[in-house]
């Protein structure tokens, strides 16, 4: 068999025409000026095969045949040494390479959807109490140094809420027993700019606003919100966002490297979409957690629904850009909504780190209506055994 | 001179590019460095000058150890980062430092593994010179951005809130620290780009170059002025649209009268707001793909027109702003609008425009070429700059 081709000095740029002539396992390179250089089939080192590159193959004493007859090589080589179009043998077949993009594409969409939540959920669950406990000492000094002021509440009234909060709300809803539960007041803003939020860090702290205070009206009010925050600290929302980024950072990381700029920002906008649908998940789980515990400590839900309005409605009338201070923070705050959300407004209400205000409300007049006609369990209706 | 020529085609990369992705995920990353090899082998070997063709001689094996050791040490970093925000600047200090080794190593493992026409491709510069070029120009340039500014924050208040006196001194201060700057940057760019070329062999052939930093600080003063003008014509389409879109709203107030004024309104504005935000952001994507296009064409152009081999084989680049800024955006609206399964077709489209816009003098041929005994080095640096996206920011 033969191969047409560029036959290179050992290192030199300056090529000849030249034909390989294979036979019985060994092989002989010959030029216009004669033969070039023989030896073993064997000891060749062939290139492996991609697309319709021209073939290397790397001879014995250092020298260099070059061909483009991919299949005359493959014809030759075949069961002589190490096979050399493997993975070229999927890449020529079309069947095979719409079978790997299909691939591709369900395990992708799978890995987001299903396989990062689950993984970030395992090991969010798994970290110990340690993690938490350091992640929230470093963020409450940070918000301290950046956003927060001391608090300008009577302290009679902040130990008031402190006292009922550790003697009722505590002992009896408190799930996980190694969480150590602390509540603090800070002033978020002044005047119009206040801002009414409450916050809650993994280690156990909550952190109350002195304009929530001021808009609460009744105990009711403040314990809905005590019972959601805590919610987020037993489900290990927090953990779970920091997790989450952690894995995100990584896989952007890696993949990044093979992919153009575009490609990143594509990336980019998918996980912000998932991580918002995310932190979505987390309020519904912490306000199912405060709605059920109030169902049991017998606390109106409607509580919640009034106090979530009032906080809305404050927000919208200051006219002040929440999500900035959210996003900046990245925990979980109770009154961010996008300005200007209809209530068909759904492109509006996926991208709002929160579920929809109204719909919220709505949720917890639902759980309102068990609470007056004495319903514990109001997912499935269940009636209290009097 | 003749340009180079690129004989990939999208389809035939397509192929290659899903299934490296697919081997890639199947494996959890590990196929990643064959997956690599690969696609460099692809774009290397389809890049043709004078029936020629270039050659990345990496193999899988070669690119694995380091590949192993970049994604511990980028777990470690992300994780540390992540939990302790003092343990983060440590790891960051860490890393900036290690920079210019990073882009050394990786500059001597990239040019040892390639060759053209069987010569391979070397690299000579040492060590210290990537710490001036990588590590201190760099600071020295962000002390000049940010020392001026400050130095005037701090100087205004101590001269006991006397306006008139304060204001010119600032604003002498600003422009002082912008002409600082931009020579600056100008001189770093110059001093880079030198010490990349002129480290960089092919076989016993010596890379040469002759910049000045004068060049390079005008083309950014240029792509300054273009991003101002830039802004303001965004602006003005956007006054513009808003105006249309007032007009829309009192039509809107008109229709008001069927139905529910308010809801009306909240939709007007709405939509006023959210077209606002989308001119915005695709003005400002455009403008930033322009303004970058635009510097690295003009750079591109003069760094190849004063650099040689061995000062007898002449290079050239012939982009132009418009046409790369046409391929690279309209790559990139392709990419989006196909959720990213036009990549391979971009980067192929992209490769044939570089290779067609770049020429070299063959008129005396490269016969007298020969490639020089090194010894192989590790990946590790390539592999570390991979992972944390170090950019040697070569113009070439």
């Amino acid at each position: 068999m033969e191969l047409v081709g560029k036959w290179f000095e050992s290192g030199r740029a300056e090529s000849c025409e030249a034909t390989l002539i294979a036979n019985g396992g060994e092989y002989r390179v010959v030029t216009i000026h004669g033969n070039a250089s023989d030896g073993l089939l064997a000891e060749v080192l062939v290139s492996d095969r991609l697309g319709n590159l021209e073939r290397k193959l790397e001879l014995p004493d250092g020298s260099l045949f070059a061909t483009n007859d991919n299949d005359g090589v493959d014809d030759i080589f075949t069961g002589v040494g190490r096979d050399t179009q493997l993975i070229h043998k999927i890449e020529s077949n079309w069947r095979w390479v719409a079978v790997a993009l299909i691939l591709t594409i369900a395990t992708t969409f799978a890995f987001f959807r299903w396989g990062l939540p689950l993984i970030t959920h395992s090991v969010a669950q798994a970290l110990p109490h340690k993690t938490g406990e350091l992640i929230g000492e470093n963020t409450l000094g940070f918000l301290d140094d950046l956003f927060f002021e001391p608090s300008q509440l009577e302290q009679a009234r902040q130990d008031e809420i402190r006292e009922h909060f550790n003697v009722n709300l505590v002992p009896t809803h408190q799930v996980d027993k190694d969480i150590s539960y602390t509540l603090h007041f800070r002033a978020w803003g002044e005047g119009d700019d206040a801002i009414p939020n409450a916050l809650a860090l993994p280690s156990g702290d909550i952190i109350l606003t002195d304009k929530f205070v001021q808009l609460t009206v009744n105990q009711d009010e403040v314990d809905s919100v005590l019972l959601h925050e805590m919610g987020h600290v037993e489900h290990r929302h927090t953990l779970e966002m920091v997790t989450q980024s952690t894995f995100m950072a990584v896989i952007l990381a890696v993949f990044s490297g093979d992919v153009t700029g575009a490609g990143d920002m594509g990336i980019g906008l998918g996980s912000l979409l998932v991580t918002t649908g995310y932190s979505r998940n987390f309020e519904s789980e912490a306000d199912e957690f405060a709605f059920e515990h109030m169902l049991k400590a017998g606390i109106d839900p409607s509580a919640f629904a009034t106090i979530m309005d009032k906080m809305m409605r404050f927000s919208q009338d200051a006219d002040i850009d929440e999500n900035a201070y959210a996003d900046a923070i990245s925990i979980a705050d109770e009154s961010s909504e996008l300005p200007n959300t209809t209530k068909d407004d759904s492109w509006a209400d996926y991208l709002s780190t929160h579920p929809n205000t109204q719909q919220r409300i709505l949720r917890a007049q639902r759980y309102a209506v068990c609470f007056r006609e004495g319903i514990s369990d109001c997912v499935s209706g269940r009636r209290e055994v009097d | 001179m003749q340009a180079m020529k690129f004989n990939g085609s999208g389809s035939e990369y397509f192929k290659i590019w899903i299934v490296n992705i697919l081997l890639t995920i199947v494996t959890l990353t590990l196929y990643y460095p064959w997956a690599k090899v690969r696609n460099r082998r692809y774009f290397y070997g389809n890049t043709e000058l004078d029936n020629q063709n270039f050659e990345y001689h990496a193999t899988g094996k070669q690119l694995f150890a380091g590949y192993l050791i970049a994604i511990v040490a980028l777990i470690a970093y992300v994780v540390i980062q992540q939990v302790s925000p003092v343990g983060g600047v440590v790891v960051f200090l860490i890393l900036f430092l290690a920079i210019p080794w990073i882009v050394w190593r990786s500059l001597i493992f990239n040019m040892r593994v390639s060759s053209y026409s069987n010569v391979r491709f070397g690299f000579a510069g040492k060590l210290g010179g990537a710490y001036f070029n990588f590590l201190l120009l760099p600071i020295f340039l962000f002390l000049a951005v940010y020392g001026f500014p400050i130095m005037a924050a701090i100087l205004a208040p101590t001269a006991d809130g006397d306006v008139a006196s304060v204001g010119p001194m600032v604003g002498v201060f600003f422009f002082i620290g912008l002409a600082v700057a931009a020579y600056l940057y100008g001189v770093m760019k110059q001093c880079n780009n030198a010490y990349i070329i002129n480290g960089s062999r092919f076989g016993q052939g010596e890379f040469k170059t002759d910049l000045k930093a004068g060049p390079f600080v005008i083309f950014l003063l240029k792509a300054i002025g273009l991003t101002i003008l830039g802004i303001f014509g965004l602006l003005l389409l956007i006054s513009i649209a808003a105006m249309l879109m007032g007009a829309g709203a009192q039509l809107g107030d008109l229709g008001a009268a069927f139905g529910d004024p308010e809801a009306m309104n909240d939709i007007f504005a709405n939509s006023l707001v959210i077209s606002i935000v989308v001119v915005m952001y695709i003005g400002l994507l455009f403008l930033s793909i322009a303004i970058f296009t635009y510097l690295q064409v003009r750079q591109r152009e003069y760094i190849l027109k004063n650099s040689t081999i061995d000062g007898r084989i002449g290079l050239a680049s012939t982009m132009s702003a418009r046409s790369l800024a046409w391929v690279s955006f309209s790559n990139l609206l392709a990419i989006i609008v196909t959720l990213g399964l036009a990549i391979p077709w971009a980067s192929v489209r992209m490769a044939r425009y570089v290779a067609n816009h770049t020429q070299v003098d063959t008129s005396q041929g490269f016969s007298d070429y020969v490639s020089q005994r090194q010894s192989e080095q590790s990946s590790l640096g390539d592999q570390l700059g991979d992972a944390f996206d170090v950019d040697i920011g070569i113009g070439i």
